[in-house]
């Protein structure tokens, strides 16, 4: 009996002394020229261009716990699980897919598909695809300010978005955020839309109501958003914005 | 402020008027991280005319390691001091002090392109080299200071790469700030 007892407090004592859950590789799957090491996690599949399992485990966990963070918000309904492609070089996903030479990601939204370089923010992609699908239902119309504006505005970093964007317009001439939202051709500078946008999506979820703030996403035109907010309050609302920036 | 220097004048004159071998060094200054005030208090035996030694205490805000927010962070230190014409009225001092930074790290991940790395112990070492003028003031080689000095703090950081598990490495890392210090050597 006593032996029993010693051994099972071993047994507790190295328990308690085991580190942190390192998750193992689910598999591989091979796409787009590269063989992907894969962990399967509650939230997410991962694939990573590389081999480093331990790495790849720590960065999994983060992503994990970013994903439960984003969830509370956005209450997502995804038609299929999130597959988060992890580029060690991301140089290679920009020639296959074409994307920006200044891209650090993209998402696919619609497919629930995440192609990202591995140290950009927690949030950004994620916020591209659970906003896409939050309460289940897909956006109408689309708007790159608002778009790029809530991925940015819970892309989970530590930083005050209106003094980012304050300092980003010293560099560019702008009477209004609403030149940036009415901007069909997507012409606008990504260093430019990106802190303006983020700020403004940061400052309408304070200012909105859960339904007005999660129809917007799902309606993202302004023209929508006048029919959301009334046209009187939707420009107090810009305005408001506007004199924060300094416009 | 001018309550505290005229505070450390009452304590320490009489200790160093009774030899000048003995002698503190007080001083308050901004680092390069957003200007955020502190200071150091350091105590100096004279082993020559030109070199001394002893130890002190300061607290500074700065960025400790790669994975921490900007804080203060107190330390404590030992210290050698070296000053040109030590006689004259106008002197250069230099300085080298290795000791103790104390402070709890935050549970934060750094991550780059290829990699993931957190730093896994508290506190760190610390080092610094300084350089400053010195106006003597009194008699028994009181006198005002002007210090700028190079602060590291050495730490460990485990990184953990994802392109390959040979990449994973603990490495000694030292993160920096600048001080700029007034003081008084009492």
């Amino acid at each position: 009996m006593r032996y029993i007892v010693v051994l099972i407090a071993i047994v507790i004592t190295f328990a308690q002394c085991k580190p942190d859950i390192e998750m193992q590789p689910t598999g591989s799957y091979d796409t787009l020229g590269v063989t992907w090491m894969t962990i399967e996690r509650s939230n997410i599949i991962y694939y990573f261009q590389g081999t480093g399992v331990k790495g790849a485990s720590i960065y999994s966990d983060l992503h994990e716990e970013a994903y439960e963070d984003l969830v509370g918000i956005f209450n997502p309904v995804l038609p299929q699980k999130l597959r988060y492609f992890v580029w060690t070089d991301f140089e290679q996903a920009k020639g296959i897919f074409n994307a920006p030479e200044w891209s650090g990601g993209f998402a696919l939204s619609k497919q629930c598909v995440c192609h990202v370089r591995a140290d950009i923010s927690l949030g950004h992609e994620l916020v591209h695809v659970l906003a896409f699908w939050a309460d289940g239902i897909a956006p109408y119309t689309y708007s790159r300010f608002i778009n790029e504006g809530v991925a940015v505005a819970f892309d989970l970093e530590d930083h005050d978005r209106i003094e980012w964007a304050k300092e980003v317009l010293k560099d560019f001439k702008l009477n209004s955020i609403k030149e940036l939202w009415n901007d069909p051709q997507d012409l606008t500078p990504h260093e430019l839309i990106y802190p303006v946008g983020g700020a403004f999506m940061e400052y309408m979820y304070q200012q909105s109501s859960r339904d007005e703030y999660f129809t917007l996403l799902r309606n993202q035109t302004i023209t929508d958003a006048e029919l959301i907010y009334g046209k009187d309050r939707l420009e107090e609302l810009i305005r408001n914005f506007d004199n924060q920036l300094g416009l | 402020m001018k309550y505290t220097l005229i505070a450390l004048l009452i304590a320490f004159t009489p200790l160093c008027a009774l030899a000048q071998k003995h002698s503190i060094y007080a001083d308050v200054g901004i680092t390069n991280v957003r200007l955020l005030p502190g200071g150091s208090v350091t105590y100096n035996y004279k082993l020559t005319g030109f070199l001394g030694a002893g130890a002190g205490f300061q607290v500074h805000n700065f960025f400790p390691t790669i994975t921490d927010e900007h804080k203060y962070v107190p330390a404590l230190y030992a210290d050698l001091r070296f000053t040109t014409w030590a006689k004259r009225k106008n002197s250069f001092i230099s300085f080298l002090d290795f000791g103790w930074d104390m402070y709890k790290k935050d549970n934060e991940y750094y991550r780059d392109s290829t990699s993931v790395g957190f730093v896994p112990h508290n506190n760190g070492f610390y080092n610094s080299l300084g350089l400053g003028y010195f106006h003597k003031v009194t008699k028994n080689g009181g006198g005002a200071y002007v210090t700028l000095k190079l602060m590291l703090n050495w730490y460990n950081y485990r990184e953990y790469s994802i392109l390959a598990e040979e990449y994973d490495r603990s490495l000694l890392a030292a993160s920096g700030s600048i001080a700029l210090s007034i003081g008084y050597k009492f």
